[in-house]
């Protein structure tokens, strides 16, 4: 019904929010809900990253750590962690995905004159997760590619057999 | 309205609206053959041909529109008792059925925007050509005509220019003067309503709309080119009129048919009412619906927390209630099993004439409803198991010794404690374990020497690239279709069992469950994770004791009342960190009539478990095979016994390698 969210052309509007006190921001285009952390289920075998499933509103969605997929390590879960809903299309279906942030702070318009080129080397996070860095009011805030952290591919791999996590 | 309707939009509701009137066609066609012709089955048939005849010219798919003609033609000559209905007759009529569907098909599938193919071409010429010794010459002649050259049509339309048209240097006159150009006959009149009173007039606006009448023999993009440059501020409605000579022609036919035995021509000829939902508004109910029980189960944990009996006793009248409306929302999607049964009177027909056998099909249970989209799943295996039991099963005739010479193949369906059963029974000569057998190590299925049970080896059958019969035949025998049946069944959770006299017949028995979207279960903690095993597959749980642990010197298998039971410790399997309890409990299923347990950490008791798919990124996850949530809100994981038990055989399988 409303399809908008994630009809909408990429705007210029970006959410920012937090990880390990580092600012960070995605697309609102693909931003479905953000709601207060919640209960989680681990699902075995899976890769460390992906926290597990949690039901929103009768659905049962994937929840990935935000922060170890971006190899910053696990989230230290707080007060004011919160689940961020994005909408993909994934081989033609839709499907929602939360991510695991630590904080949200708000919308920024960010236009190309905020826009920078995302520098070519000394970055932590891989640079296929990189849309581009922006500056606002002196405070820098790497803009994430979503279907680069996203990937099919990359969420859907099994653990290793012999790697043994404790759950 | 009129201008957006293009064939991708319609493409579905005349796809289903075809299909329904084809199945219609075959099911009286197949009557015909059976109980002989009376004046309501053909004129079902010819009904069924005119319909789709009149919803194909509609949408200007000409080849189906053409081939149709012939056929209904012929069909009304037949209904006239001009010409005598044979069996050869009914073969033909039914072969045209098929094409008609594969004209249809094909008009769907590639959007109307290619013409047929040379292979149907081919086809509809070879028909035509069979079915017009049935017409007089004359007939033949009239129809081909009126479709090769593109031939004039009479449009209707309506143009209202758009009010700043002259201020950007547009001329109306000036297009209505091109199409005038390209039309053989041109009427127009110009509609005045919308100019206003004198005062409130802009010279420099254009308020001026026309009707126009006129036929042409470009088509209607072309039309539409002629206003391509002012389209955006015209509104245009363009109608086809039908041209008076085909129009009447058809039209007369079905007067003729309306008043002998059919009072509702333009709606369904079935007595029952019935409204045609989109299933996805159905799915969407059983969601919420879904929803709804997850969140009642809250309300009545929270109730019974509270401690007060009045809100724990309307509590329960809700959930009652909740029930009953799940019941009928699941009630929404059930199908009789009847229609698909009654698909297999030809199939039974055509193949036994091709093999020279004679076969009774025998239905029993059609009234027994199940799940639409089981129905739609399970219709293909049955056509395998059939076709096997046709062909390999019942023998000719004269092989069959003191059984009567017509064999009888048998469809049955029925309930059984939850599950839906379906079987299928030959009284042909059986299965024989022992060319079974021998085929199952020829292939190398099995292993030389291996110990199977019976229905373990009834059950080669169904591995892939296994076929026992001597030769190929265009029927069965390719080794292929029996393995899909195999997995189809076990997609949807059911599960196949095989009965076999030798001499006397085979039956295969497929259990299926009722539906798809609720399931009983049992709600089962390993570590901190909560696990829900479907309920009919669980027999017992018992408790594994420190004593028994420390017995089973790290095997993985206990002894249960004097027979081993092969173990699978969950937790161990999925990797978890294991839990600090020193209880354990072994939850005992039965799969394909043998037992496993489960080793887990805690029992929680029986579930109702609305399933949840887990999504495209757990689509490498071995061993589950759903979530769903529970009263907490929290989610459980639905555990895949057969997964499981494969895994378990497959260690087995190991074990006695080394």
């Amino acid at each position: 019904m409303f399809e908008s969210a994630s009809k909408n052309e990429e705007g210029s509007q970006f959410l920012s929010f937090f990880l390990k006190n580092e600012r960070f921001a995605i697309n609102v285009a693909h931003v479905k809900e953000i709601i207060e952390y919640t209960q989680i289920t681990c699902v075995p075998m899976m890769q460390n990253f992906l926290a597990g499933v949690t039901n929103i509103r009768g659905n049962v969605i994937p929840v990935i750590d935000l922060s170890s997929r971006l190899g910053m390590g696990l989230s230290d879960i707080c007060k004011k962690s919160c689940i961020i809903t994005v909408e993909m299309t994934i081989e033609d279906a839709k499907s929602e995905i939360g991510l695991v942030v630590d904080m949200v702070d708000q919308v920024y318009d960010i236009n190309a004159e905020h826009k920078m080129q995302a520098p070519e080397f000394g970055t932590k996070i891989r640079k296929e997760f990189m849309q581009m860095m922006a500056r606002i009011e002196d405070k820098f805030i790497t803009i994430l590619d979503i279907s680069g952290v996203l990937e099919l591919q990359e969420l859907s791999k099994i653990r290793q057999k012999t790697a043994c996590k404790g759950s | 309205m009129s201008l957006g309707l293009s064939f991708s939009d319609i493409a579905k509701e005349f796809h289903i609206e075809s299909l329904e009137l084809l199945e219609a066609m075959e099911n009286a066609l197949v009557s015909i053959r059976e109980n002989g012709m009376d004046d309501e089955t053909i004129n079902a048939v010819f009904r069924a041909a005119h319909t789709i005849k009149g919803a194909a010219g509609m949408y200007k798919l000409e080849y189906v529109v053409e081939f149709t003609h012939v056929a209904e033609s012929v069909l009304d000559l037949v209904r006239n008792g001009k010409v005598a209905m044979s069996d050869s007759l009914g073969d033909l009529f039914l072969t045209c059925k098929d094409h008609m569907q594969n004209l249809v098909e094909f008009a769907v599938v590639n959007n109307n925007e290619k013409s047929p193919t040379s292979d149907l071409l081919g086809t509809t010429h070879t028909l035509n050509e069979a079915l017009s010794i049935y017409l007089g010459e004359t007939h033949s002649t009239e129809i081909t005509p009126h479709t090769k050259t593109p031939r004039e049509k009479q449009w209707h339309m309506y143009i209202t220019f758009g009010k700043s048209v002259l201020e950007q240097g547009f001329e109306p006159a000036s297009f209505l003067a091109y199409l005038r150009k390209q039309s053989s006959q041109f009427n127009a009149r110009v509609d005045v309503s919308s100019v206003p009173v004198i005062e409130r007039l802009s010279p420099t606006q254009c308020y001026l709309a026309f009707h126009i009448d006129f036929s042409t023999h470009i088509s209607k993009e072309e039309i539409f080119d002629v206003f391509d440059f002012i389209k955006e501020d015209c509104t245009i409605d363009l109608k086809e009129i039908e041209p008076e000579e085909t129009k009447e022609e058809p039209e007369l036919t079905c007067k003729e048919a309306i008043p002998k035995n059919a009072p509702a021509q333009t709606t369904q000829t079935t007595p029952n009412y019935t409204i045609r939902v989109d299933a996805h508004k159905i799915d969407q109910l059983i969601n919420q619906i879904g929803e709804m029980v997850i969140a009642n189960a809250n309300v009545v944990q929270q109730s019974i927390d509270i401690k007060n009996s009045d809100l724990v006793e309307s509590v329960s009248i809700v959930s009652r209630m909740l029930e009953d409306i799940r019941e009928s929302a699941m009630q929404i999607r059930m199908v009789q099993i009847g229609e698909t049964f009654n698909k297999f009177k030809r199939i039974v027909q055509d193949t036994s004439k091709k093999l020279g056998k004679e076969i009774e099909l025998l239905i029993k249970g059609g009234e027994t409803e199940l799940d639409k989209t089981v129905i739609e799943k399970i219709t293909d295996p049955l056509v395998h198991i059939v076709r096997n039991a046709l062909d390999h099963g019942i023998e000719l005739p004269n092989e069959r010794g003191e059984k009567p010479h017509k064999g009888i193949l048998s469809l049955n369906a029925y309930h059984d404690a939850g599950t839906v059963v379906i079987e299928i029974s030959d009284d042909g000569k059986g299965l024989d374990e022992e060319v079974l057998y021998q085929k199952g190590v020829e292939k190398g299925i099995i292993e030389e020497g291996a110990t199977l049970s019976q229905q373990e080896v009834y059950k080669l059958i169904l591995a892939p690239g296994f076929s026992t019969a001597k030769e190929v035949t265009d029927l069965s025998g390719r080794g292929v279709g029996m393995d899909v049946v195999k997995r189809n069944i076990e997609a949807l959770r059911g599960n196949i069992e095989i009965q076999s006299t030798k001499g006397k017949g085979t039956s295969f028995i497929i259990r299926l469950p009722l539906t798809l979207a609720i399931i009983d279960g049992f709600l089962v903690k390993v570590g901190e994770i909560f696990y829900v095993i479907p309920l009919d597959m669980v027999v017992e749980c018992i408790e594994l004791s420190e004593d028994e642990k420390a017995q089973m010197h790290g095997n993985n298998y206990i002894n249960l009342r004097g027979s081993i039971l092969p173990l699978l410790n969950v937790g161990a399997f999925f990797e978890q960190k294991s839990a600090q309890t020193n209880r354990s409990n072994i939850v005992v299923v039965h799969y394909a009539g043998k037992r496993y347990g489960f080793i887990v950490d805690e029992l929680f008791g029986e579930f109702q478990t609305v399933i949840k798919p887990l999504g495209k990124i757990f689509a490498n996850l071995k061993g589950i095979s759903g979530a769903t949530i529970l009263g907490s809100g929290n989610v459980a994981l639905i555990l895949d016994v057969s997964m499981l038990v494969q895994h378990l055989l497959s260690l087995k399988a190991m074990k006695s390698e080394d």
